[in-house]
């Protein structure tokens, strides 16, 4: 009998029908106060993506929202038993639902709402410090072998558009002040957490370059010198030393 | 690992929002309580403000994701997390929900009735016994807050009676859910109260809960987004003379307000726990 509750009940949860689930109603209940549970389910849901991609909201209007949101839950249930960090793949949803809203640069804001919380949820660590370095070059280490990685709180996100100024001032002021005019371009962006706070830079495409590879593991040599082929003014110990100095950088 | 005990006193749902009111506390005999499915994550600003909450007052770990009536057990991943969590935090105390929230891939985020039938009563024997057994405690299970009567072939307080007494789990009872029950469905609470087993009971909830809106106070909703009705203020006065002096949260989960209006609440809980001491109620141990 409790397979079949369970499985009505679910039905009812995933699809509005009652026909399966009425026959474990006592007569005395009205059914429709069933639409508690399933209105919760989705309404949850639905607010705990509104809470991870807050200027995605802000961007689309909470109608709009409510109705990419609901097609997400539908399509997507959460799996893990914690809506912490639910929606990872909303970004890409929203990348596919284009053609419906027309918006390109929609999955950006997205993208970047993601990273964020990526940042500000990731494990503490410590990172390294130009004191530590200058230890390991006095000690005799070749510099240009070493290979640092990308803190857990630094993510790079590559975009489609320019968003990250109307990005920024609705993250902070959660609503624009000017209006702004969304370019198509391709940007890439340093989201991390120092002092508690997320931080974001738009790179350039040297900086960008440097970070992938040292990312994907290559050594501070390798790296500075894919990065200076992108742009031979590229000033590799300044952007080094601000790394160290932001803590963006870990022992490999 | 040491566990220290909840006081027998007010206790307020801790949120991020209430961080720097938790801290600037001079007040000492308080608890706090959290979800700790917020906080499984990594690191960040947020599990440091549970973790300095932690360092100065008891927590209480209040789990709305462990399915323990589901069809089938508690996730490993999910009781991995939530061990995890144990281990920095040291929760005073851990409870959960007489109910079920998910299937195999699918997770509805709502806490969902189960039948009172001998067969899911099994059922929640089995997950509570895996679940304490996999976290290696003992845990208090909340009564749920039902909408609409389904088929039972038990009352509520014997289906958790009997459910604490086969797994060694104590009770959570929750008098604002009490409180919406018997609204919504027809019971009576004062009775529901006196037939829990006052050896059972190691907290106590109270909150606030609105009318729906097309059918108004013939449905009320167990909303977390209210004060403390009058009512429930009643009955907790009612189950407090029946349980005696036992932690009583006042838990609010949306529509936040100010934190000095959560420690109001919480004075008055105080103060209905002190009538109980003094009306010779047995103290929780």
């Amino acid at each position: 009998m409790l397979s079949g509750y369970v499985a009505a009940f679910v039905a009812y949860l995933n699809h509005g029908d009652t026909r399966e689930i009425e026959s474990y109603v006592e007569s005395a209940g009205n059914l429709d106060y069933l639409k508690v549970y399933r209105n919760g389910y989705l309404k949850t849901c639905v607010d705990a993506l509104s809470q991870n991609y807050p200027t995605l909201l802000a961007v689309v209007g909470n109608d709009y929202f409510q109705i990419l949101a609901r097609h997400y839950v539908e399509e997507y249930p959460p799996e893990r038993h914690t809506l912490v960090g639910y929606g990872e793949s909303f970004p890409a949803f929203v990348d596919e639902t284009r053609e419906h809203h027309g918006l390109g640069y929609l999955s950006d804001f997205a993208r970047l709402d993601h990273a964020w919380l990526a940042s500000y949820f990731s494990a503490d660590e410590s990172p390294l410090t130009s004191e530590q370095v200058s230890q390991d070059t006095t000690a005799g280490h070749d510099i240009a072998a070493f290979t640092p990685r990308l803190c857990n709180h630094a993510n790079l996100v590559q975009l489609r558009h320019a968003v990250v100024g109307v990005w920024v001032e609705l993250r902070e002021k959660k609503q624009l002040t000017t209006q702004i005019e969304l370019k198509e371009s391709a940007q890439t962006v340093l989201l991390w957490r120092e002092e508690q706070r997320i931080n974001a830079r738009v790179l350039s495409e040297a900086e960008a370059r440097f970070l992938y590879m040292i990312e994907q593991g290559d050594s501070l040599g390798t790296s500075a010198a894919s990065a200076l082929e992108r742009d031979s003014e590229f000033d590799v110990a300044d952007h080094f030393a601000s790394l160290l100095q932001h803590g963006i950088l870990g022992r490999g | 690992m040491p566990v220290r005990g909840l006081p027998a006193s007010g206790g307020v749902s801790l949120k991020p929002e209430y961080f720097s009111g938790a801290a600037a506390l001079l007040e000492e005999n308080i608890w706090f309580e959290v979800h700790p499915e917020n906080y499984m994550i990594e690191g960040g600003p947020r599990l440091k403000g549970l973790m300095d909450a932690a360092a100065r007052f008891p927590i209480s770990f209040h789990g709305v994701g462990a399915s323990l009536g589901g069809p089938t057990l508690t996730p490993t991943e999910h009781i991995r997390e939530l061990g995890r969590l144990i281990e920095r935090v040291e929760p005073a105390s851990i409870s959960e929900h007489a109910v079920w929230s998910g299937v195999p891939g699918q997770y509805f985020a709502e806490l969902l009735p189960l039948p009172r039938t001998r067969e899911a009563m099994w059922r929640l024997v089995d997950g509570i016994d895996y679940f304490q057994e996999m976290l290696g405690r003992s845990i208090l299970i909340e009564n749920p807050s039902n909408y609409l009567p389904f088929i039972s072939e038990m009352d509520e307080p014997e289906f958790l009676n009997e459910v604490a007494k086969r797994t060694g789990c104590g009770l959570l009872l929750d008098v604002n859910n009490v409180f919406v029950s018997s609204n919504n469905c027809g019971i009576d609470p004062q009775a529901y109260i006196r037939t829990i087993d006052r050896d059972l009971v190691g907290e106590i909830h109270v909150a606030g809960h609105t009318p729906d809106e097309i059918h108004g106070s013939r449905l009320l909703i167990d909303s977390h987004a209210a004060p403390v009705a009058e009512s429930v203020w009643h009955l907790l006065d009612v189950a407090l003379d029946h349980l005696g002096p036992v932690p009583v949260l006042i838990e609010r989960d949306a529509n936040l307000p100010a934190f000095e209006e959560l420690l109001e609440e919480k004075r008055h809980a105080d103060r209905l726990l002190f009538r109980a001491c003094q009306h010779g109620g047995v103290a929780y141990a």
